[in-house]
């Protein structure tokens, strides 16, 4: 078994042209892949799916594929099973595929970008066929989103990359969809690694709607410069198993983050979820939420940490995740961790577990709904908070539409859709710690 | 009667005839330890077997990683049974002066100084001061040590001893079942209210000597009682090891309260392991307040077993410099409609590091039940640390817990305020962190909270310039 893993990457060193440094990396990757543990941080050894660590490495195969996706009106890149079959570029923007040494990007040195010290960090650094890349040059702004797809049907493993230059300012939407699964132990374990320049500004949403029965490992490290900020908003919907492993490293003083995950977990659906924040420099800010509910017999771990060193001062921290149980055979557990090293810091965290308010239920059924679309109209609107999030009115109002589509049991596509915004929306975009007690 | 005179008395009462059996095991464990510890206090056979099985566990377990470091307790250098009245020659002189200043601080009589200090009379491993009022003997109430419980009532320690903490619970929980000595043994009849909290002071003064009390409550339906153990003033040794088993079994509708001050010199790995089991309608609270040690590990907890068992938990931690408490709770609801609620408010000062960890679990089934965590933290100045860890784990969906920390530093307004009135800077910051704490300290008895408040007071000085 190993030494057809072996050989395997050194196909696909020799496909991508790279050259020995690389393959070393590779092998060196996949060793630390088979040593390392499911969960190396002591703090967390016990919260950790067990079946997340099978991953049958046999279902990485290639297979010529086509497929018949409409084609985008704006910037966007649509990549099927790793290959390129959409490129829809624009002025100050350079879309790539990771592919061959030939592609290379000025600055970026793949075979130094350490994801960490983590088992999945190391397969992916390992076996990474493809991935998007995104470079945006200096002061580039776009209104419009970029969309960077990914159609995945069989095994596979990519790394993405955002940089963008000193001073731009993009929309981007990642979306993840298996157009015809193919049947069986199907994995997608894939990064994202982002690194914001000074004053560069980035609103991103992710909506993961891939096949119900695959397992999906995602590794997260975003770098942020001086000055720069981050919005990220992501709707787990599809896959049987979710790993994500988020860690933000606001590196340059009012670097600021916005972190949000959304997930409606049904039928044997587990997500397994860990953010990091880590504030390497003063006057920071941070801000991770979670919101999940949880049907049926799903099971969500939510593992946050804020750490603030001594070089963090006067930084701003914020951890939310609530969880709301929908069946009694759910599971949900949560560890709101905060590691603070200096004392001139805003860092301050809320959970919680629990069911719908009775009440609430109670008033939704005398205004005439029944039970069931009661239940639906709260869990919703429990996911609202975390919404709003999403800046951009057609965007916030695709991924609503999935959530209610996800209720029903279907998997849509996204799709933008366009409505007057409303009169009156509740804004979360003035305070961080969204009047948590201490700070009321 | 004077009170040199009265301290003559006490002192007189607690001295042991010099002719009297002196036992100081050698340093080190070995398997020949924990037969002589048995051997020595006549035990009956099961209670060898279970040292020896715990003995076994405790060389199979591996050391914990996920906590504070524990890397500098060398276990060949703790002596594992120490008999009283073994003097140890010490003078006044070769304590050290800090130590000296803080009795002086705290106002602790000039006699019992020298107690603390390991210079007087010599008492240890076994507990020597027990007062119990005569009445409350004659309603059955028995509270003694853990030796003398397991000697005058076989029976009922046989039936809960290692019930609630079995030995292989964790690794010093195991090291205690192999080498436990002394700790108090009480047990409350159905439907007695103890009035009166009963007390107990542990006192480690022998030079590198381990201390692994025993202690074990069992209170009967309906019945209540507060128990407090410790004392503020810090208690002096080199390099040691304090490792404390304490099980508490509150039936339906009993109540009960443990209270705990934790001062020990600032060179000792305190991993005490802590447990209740509550059943129907039954409450059990632990006050816990951590202010000493090199390095503490505890995590006092309540498995809440029947019917609308109640928990409270209030976790109190200050860390000075040198110091890590890593200190917390864990709430275990294994019943429908039972509640917890923990507290924890620590301080960090000086480079000092406070750690919570803490557990809520809901197990399906529970259903109705509520939780709630509240974790405030302090860093009184920019190089000290704090620390978070809660989990929440929750397997039923009619179950509503929460948990809420924060972090921050005194408010330059408060101090403003206070200093506007007169109060000098040291006095202000003494007064907004005992403030802090006093959520706690309205839980204990009037002379405990005047002694933590001068305490805190103390630890504070030297804040300011």
């Amino acid at each position: 078994m190993k030494w057809l893993t072996l050989k395997l990457i050194e196909d696909i060193s020799r496909r991508l042209d790279e050259g020995k440094e690389e393959l070393a990396k590779r092998l060196e990757s996949y060793d630390r892949f088979l040593k390392l543990p499911l969960e190396t941080s002591p703090l967390y050894v016990k919260y950790v799916d067990p079946k997340l660590a099978e991953v049958d490495l046999s279902t990485l195969k290639e297979a010529d594929s086509h497929i018949d996706w409409p084609i985008p009106s704006n910037v966007a890149q649509i990549l099927y099973n790793g290959k390129c079959v959409v490129r829809l570029s624009a002025e100050g923007v350079r879309l790539q595929t990771i592919g061959g040494i030939k592609e290379r990007v000025d600055g970026v040195d793949y075979s130094r970008l350490t994801l960490g010290e983590d088992r999945f960090s190391a397969l992916i650094q390992a076996l990474y066929t493809s991935g998007h890349i995104l470079i945006v040059e200096k002061n580039t702004v776009i209104e419009e989103p970029i969309h960077l797809v990914s159609l995945v049907d069989r095994s596979l493993v990519a790394r993405n990359l955002i940089i963008l230059g000193e001073g731009s300012a993009i929309k981007v939407v990642e979306e993840i969809y298996s157009p015809n699964p193919s049947e069986g132990n199907v994995f997608f374990a894939y990064s994202n690694e982002i690194k914001l320049s000074e004053n560069a500004s980035l609103e991103l949403t992710t909506i993961q709607a891939a096949a119900p029965l695959s397992k999906l490992y995602n590794i997260r490290r975003t770098s942020l410069g001086r000055n720069a900020s981050l919005d990220w908003v992501t709707a787990y919907l599809g896959g049987a198993y979710q790993l994500a492993r988020v860690e933000h490293r606001l590196v340059e003083e009012y670097a600021s983050v916005k972190d949000t995950h959304i997930s409606l977990l049904t039928s044997n659906q587990v997500l397994d979820l860990t953010t990091d924040l880590i504030h390497q420099s003063q006057k920071t800010s941070g801000s991770v939420v979670a919101r999940l509910a949880l049907k049926d017999s799903s099971k969500a771990i939510a593992k946050g940490m804020i750490r603030i060193p001594f070089e963090g001062k006067q930084s701003n921290a914020y951890l939310s995740q609530h969880a709301i149980m929908l069946s009694p055979s759910a599971a949900g557990i949560t560890i709101p961790g905060l590691e603070i090293l200096t004392n001139d810091v805003k860092a301050t965290h809320s959970s919680s577990v629990s069911q719908l308010d009775e009440d609430q239920i109670f008033y939704m059924m005398s205004r005439g709904l029944n039970k069931e679309e009661a239940i639906k109209m709260l869990t919703l609107g429990f996911f609202e908070h975390a919404l709003v999030r999403i800046k951009r009115q057609s965007v916030k109002e695709g991924v609503r539409h999935m959530l209610d589509e996800k209720w029903r049991g279907r998997l849509a596509t996204f799709k933008p859709i366009e409505t007057a915004p409303p009169r009156v929306e509740k804004s979360g975009a003035e305070d961080i710690f969204e009047g948590h007690y201490k700070y009321r | 009667m004077e009170p040199a005179k009265l301290f003559e008395e006490y002192k007189y009462d607690f001295k042991d005839p010099i002719d009297q059996y002196v036992h100081i095991s050698q340093k080190g464990l070995s398997r020949k330890v924990v037969e002589e510890i048995s051997a020595i206090k006549n035990e009956p056979s099961w209670m060898l077997e279970y040292r020896l099985k715990a003995y076994e566990h405790f060389l199979e377990r591996p050391m914990p990683m996920w906590g504070a470091d524990l890397s500098n307790i060398n276990f060949d250098n703790i002596r594992y049974y120490v008999k009283a009245t073994e003097r140890v020659g010490r003078s006044w002189d070769e304590v050290p002066e800090q130590i000296k200043r803080t009795f002086e601080r705290l106002g602790i009589p000039e006699a019992e100084r020298k107690f603390l200090a390991g210079v007087g009379a010599q008492y240890e491993s076994e507990v020597i001061y027990h007062s119990i009022k005569k009445d409350l003997a004659e309603k059955g109430v028995i509270f003694t040590d853990m030796d003398s419980g397991l000697r005058e009532y076989p029976e009922i320690v046989k039936k809960y001893f290692g019930k609630v903490v079995p030995y292989n619970d964790n690794k010093f929980a195991a090291l205690n079942s192999a080498v436990w000595s002394g700790g108090s043994f009480i047990y409350v009849p159905e439907g007695v209210e103890v009035n009166i909290p009963l007390q107990a002071y542990f006192r480690i003064n022998v030079m590198n000597m381990g201390q692994f009390e025993r202690t074990l409550i069992i209170a009967e339906p309906n019945s209540k009682v507060h128990y407090i153990e410790g004392c503020t003033a810090p208690i002096y040794s080199s390099d040691s090891l304090h490792a404390a088993v304490v099980e508490i079994i509150a039936k339906k509708g009993a109540h009960v309260r443990y209270t705990t001050l934790q001062n020990w010199s600032k060179d000792i790995y305190n991993l005490v392991t802590k447990r209740a089991h509550a059943y129907e309608d039954a409450t059990v609270e632990w006050i816990d307040a951590n202010a000493g040690s090199k390095v503490t590990m505890k995590y006092p907890s309540v498995y809440l077993l029947g019917r609308r068992a109640k928990a409270e938990i209030i976790s109190v931690a200050f860390a000075n410099t040198g110091q890590h408490i890593d200190s917390g709770a864990k709430v275990v609801h294994l019943a429908p409609e039972t509640t917890s609620k923990i507290t924890s408010k620590s301080v960090s000062k000086g480079g000092g590091r406070t750690t919570y960890r803490g557990l809520l679990y809901v197990g399906k089934g529970a259903y109705g039940v509520k939780a709630s965590v509240r974790c405030d933290a302090l860093l009184v100045d920019d190089h000290s640390r704090t620390d978070t860890y809660p989990y929440n784990e929750v397997y039923e969906d009619n179950a509503t817990i929460t948990h809420e920390a924060t972090v921050g530093k005194i408010g330059e307004d408060q101090l403003f305020y206070l200093m506007s009135r007169g109060i000098p800077e040291q006095e202000a910051l003494s007064l907004v962190v005992t403030g802090f704490f006093s959520s706690f300290t309205k839980h204990l008895p009037m002379e405990y909270a005047v002694e933590f408040n001068r305490l805190i007071e103390l630890e504070m000085s030297g804040t300011v310039g």
